[in-house]
């Protein structure tokens, strides 16, 4: 904090004195109180878990499931991806949120006001660091604790240096968060190219797994790797020298933010105020959609609205999908995002043979990104748009609503069997049955969305009403999953005990199928009456 | 049998639990007329309009668009179809574009290949041609507005309502309003809107209706309650 003079810092300091004695919120003494007990319990826990995963590895009674030497070996350049991808996820966080975060009033009170930046600001950003190596550590807490199970020796090394390495780069990716935030030119790039970003980090985690002698974890990128390498006996850095270079440049980093910090423009800050407090407001609630809608709206901000190149409807009866075709092409990552999923999951179905556990993972997956897709109803019946500007009511449209998402959801589970066709994963007499299957639950699931769609917000008063309020928030948030896991299980184990009885794939698979379709009917029938019973409550 | 009026209040009333919004309004718009109402703040303009446009239900009397009452369910669908209303504070799609709101508007008014022409005019008229590809939120209020004028003169009405319409407006966009809202009184719909800017041309308005606490203060020719105490004791002019 060079610069900033000692005149300086007691004009902020009064500044501060000042609100703070004004404000009815908690005084200095009842922040440090809070903090104080944070930090206990924190220590606590952390103490715990550390001496339960040390007994643990040393006791004789737990045997470490057996893991092929292959995968071992594998794992540095696997935690060299995680720490790619953590790091592409900071720099993405940096555009809308970042290390520095004011309140809104203090957005809209300090920063016009004549006081030193980097003196004002200052405890933020070391307090945003803080955060990110706090994240950054309890994902090197986890790496560490699951190679130490995996390897036995060395634990303690392990454990420590993996929770050290990644807490500095967690703080690393901080600083590069605060570039981001004080650059539009820097963050308009990194929301441009993060999909580039990832398919780079994926295409150089083949390219380590199929070249092992390129050894990605003695780059400096892969720092925070080499204790697992060290730990699973792949060679690399000392575990010590790789953590403690990390350390090292996580600090200069950090004092090259701290000069920084004046660079920020105030427009930012505010921006950042608000979407902060917005996301704290919407987190207490579970609202994971206003979370994504503001995340969309910092992304505008950015980048503008992406052109969708549709011709114009011209006919009643394409309005709707036309609107949603629209919505949904100019949501940044939205499609892909879904395709992503949809393979991710048919593969982990595929791989672990059709397993409940698999399944279960798969249908919560997918049934996400269908909630997502089924957005535009949602707007229908927040909003009295429609009947403002036209002569239908939403009941009238609500059926068409479903339509996008439907053919967006067996879209994506055709490419799924499609990429595992192509990669071998699924045998090509399977094909047929697979395609008719992902049509189906691809259908089934987009229903299902639209029938949760319909649902009132939660009210206000479950999170004033500690105690059944917040059970009842919760089984508001998952209604959804239990939704889609009750119609697709037992269609799931249809399948698997035709399969087990001898059944062809396709004979297996035609009689759920054409349940999943007319239950899938049934449920838009449904969604359609709910939307018509709220037009009258 | 004679044409119904485009809109007629017989003794309207309207309360909002115990507060006596509007109280015993008549009113009669016939078609190719246009009416206009004023007051204060609070005064029941904006009851009106909603009462008008089928939005809320009277308390008491009768609302009537095109001789079919609005509480009816025919009523509202007729509603629905033919009044176009302008609200004080514009609702769009938050994920739709200026173009998409048009192009929609025109699809669902089954207005085909004329509905084409009709946006494209109308995004020049309402200066939006450069702004056809943002969303709502990154326009300001008066771009909104604008927006909202042309969705409601894009689709086809017999009557239309507008509760502030100049609010935000500069003033050469005020200008191209009132040529608009002229244009369409001509063509044969009725108009009625609220505000509180009185730079339209004159011959705009033929009836004025004058508000205080949801009482009628005055109510007759544009000229004469102009010229009368009310408006002047209200501070409207």
């Amino acid at each position: 904090m060079s610069g900033a003079t000692g005149n300086d810092r007691d004009r902020v300091r009064a500044v501060r004195a000042f609100v703070r004695q004004r404000s009815s919120g908690p005084t200095g003494r009842d922040i440090l109180r809070r903090f104080a007990y944070q930090v206990y319990v924190v220590a606590v826990v952390s103490g715990l878990w550390v001496a339960a995963v040390a007994r643990t590895i040393d006791g004789p009674r737990l045997e470490a499931p057996p893991v092929s030497g292959d995968v071992l070996a594998d794992l540095p350049a696997a935690v060299v991806a995680l720490a790619l991808v953590l790091t592409v996820v900071g720099m993405r966080l940096g555009t809308w949120t970042g290390p520095v975060l004011v309140s809104r009033p203090e957005a809209a009170w300090l920063l016009p006001a004549p006081l030193d930046r980097r003196v004002l600001l200052g405890r933020r950003l070391v307090a945003g660091l803080g955060l990110f190596a706090l994240v950054g550590g309890v994902v090197g807490l986890a790496v560490g604790t699951v190679v130490a199970f995996e390897v036995r020796t060395g634990a303690t090394t392990t454990v420590a240096t993996t929770t050290l390495g990644f807490g500095a780069l967690g703080m690393l990716v901080g600083t590069l968060a605060l570039a981001v935030e004080s650059s539009h030119r820097l963050a308009r790039t990194v929301l441009r190219t993060t999909p580039v970003a990832l398919l780079v980090v994926a295409a150089l985690s083949w390219l380590a797994a199929v070249r092992p002698d390129l050894a990605t974890w003695t780059t400096p990128w892969g720092w925070a790797a080499a204790p697992v390498a060290t730990a699973v006996s792949v060679g690399g850095p000392s575990p010590w020298l790789a953590t403690g270079l990390l350390v090292a440049t996580a600090t200069v980093a950090t004092r090259l933010a701290l000069h920084r910090l004046g660079g920020i423009a105030d427009e930012e800050l505010v921006r950042r105020a608000g979407a902060a407090s917005a996301v704290s407001a919407s987190a207490a609630l579970f609202d994971a959609r206003a979370i994504a809608q503001l995340r969309r709206a910092g992304q505008r901000w950015l980048v503008g609205v992406r052109d969708v190149p549709l011709p114009r409807s011209h006919r009643r009866w394409t309005l709707v999908a036309r609107r949603d075709l629209a919505s949904l092409l100019r949501r940044p990552g939205a499609v892909e995002r879904t395709v992503v999923v949809v393979v991710a999951a048919a593969g982990l179905v595929a791989v672990f043979g059709g397993a409940i556990p698999a399944l279960v993972v798969a249908v919560v997956a997918v049934s996400g990104v269908a909630g997502q897709l089924v957005e535009p109803l949602r707007i229908e019946l927040e909003e009295p748009v429609l009947e403002e500007l036209t002569p239908l009511r939403p009941v009238d449209v609500t059926p068409e609503h479903l339509a996008v998402p439907a053919v967006t959801m067996a879209t994506a589970g055709v490419v799924a069997v499609a990429v595992g066709a192509l990669s071998g994963v699924l045998d090509g007499a399977a094909v047929p049955a697979a395609l008719l299957a992902a049509i189906a639950v691809g259908v089934l699931l987009a229903a299902a969305a639209g029938l949760t769609a319909t649902r009132e917000s939660p009210p206000l008063q479950w999170l004033l009403h500690a105690e059944p309020g917040v059970f009842l928030l919760v089984g508001w948030v998952v209604a959804g999953p239990l939704l889609a896991l009750a119609l697709v299980l037992p269609l799931a184990l249809a399948v698997n005990t035709a399969l087990a009885a001898g059944a062809t794939p396709l004979d297996a698979v035609a009689g759920p199928a054409l349940v999943a379709l007319l239950v899938a009917g049934g449920l838009a029938w449904l969604t359609t009456w709910r939307v018509g019973r709220r037009a009258d409550d | 049998m004679a044409t119904p009026p485009a809109l007629r209040l017989d003794a309207v009333g309207r309360e909002f639990g115990g507060v006596v919004a509007l109280e015993r309004l008549d009113m009669v718009v016939p078609r190719g007329s246009c009416a206009m109402v004023v007051g204060r703040n609070g005064s029941g303009k904006t009851t009106t309009l909603r009462l008008a446009a089928g939005r809320l239900d009277p308390t008491s009397g009768i609302v009537e668009v095109a001789g079919r009452r609005t509480t009816t369910e025919g009523g509202r669908r007729h509603v629905r179809r033919s009044v176009a209303f302008a609200l004080d504070a514009p609702l769009f799609y938050p994920d739709l574009t200026v173009e998409d709101h048009l192009g929609f508007v025109a699809t669902a008014h089954g207005l085909g290949d004329e509905g084409v022409v009709r946006t494209d005019d109308l995004l020049d008229r309402f200066d939006l041609s450069r702004r056809r590809g943002f969303l709502p939120d990154q326009l300001s209020s008066g771009m909104r507005q604008k927006l909202q004028l042309a969705c409601l003169f894009l689709r086809p009405s017999d009557l239309v309502l507008l509760d502030e319409p100049t609010r935000a407006l500069d003033p050469h966009t005020r200008g191209v309003l009132w040529e608009t809202l002229q244009a369409r009184r001509d063509a044969g719909t009725a108009v009625v809107f609220s505000t509180h800017q009185l730079d339209f041309p004159a011959d705009l308005v033929d009836q004025v209706v004058v508000l205080h606490d949801g009482v009628v203060a005055d109510h007759g020719g544009f000229a004469e309650v102009m010229d009368g105490a009310a408006v002047t004791e209200l501070g409207l002019t």
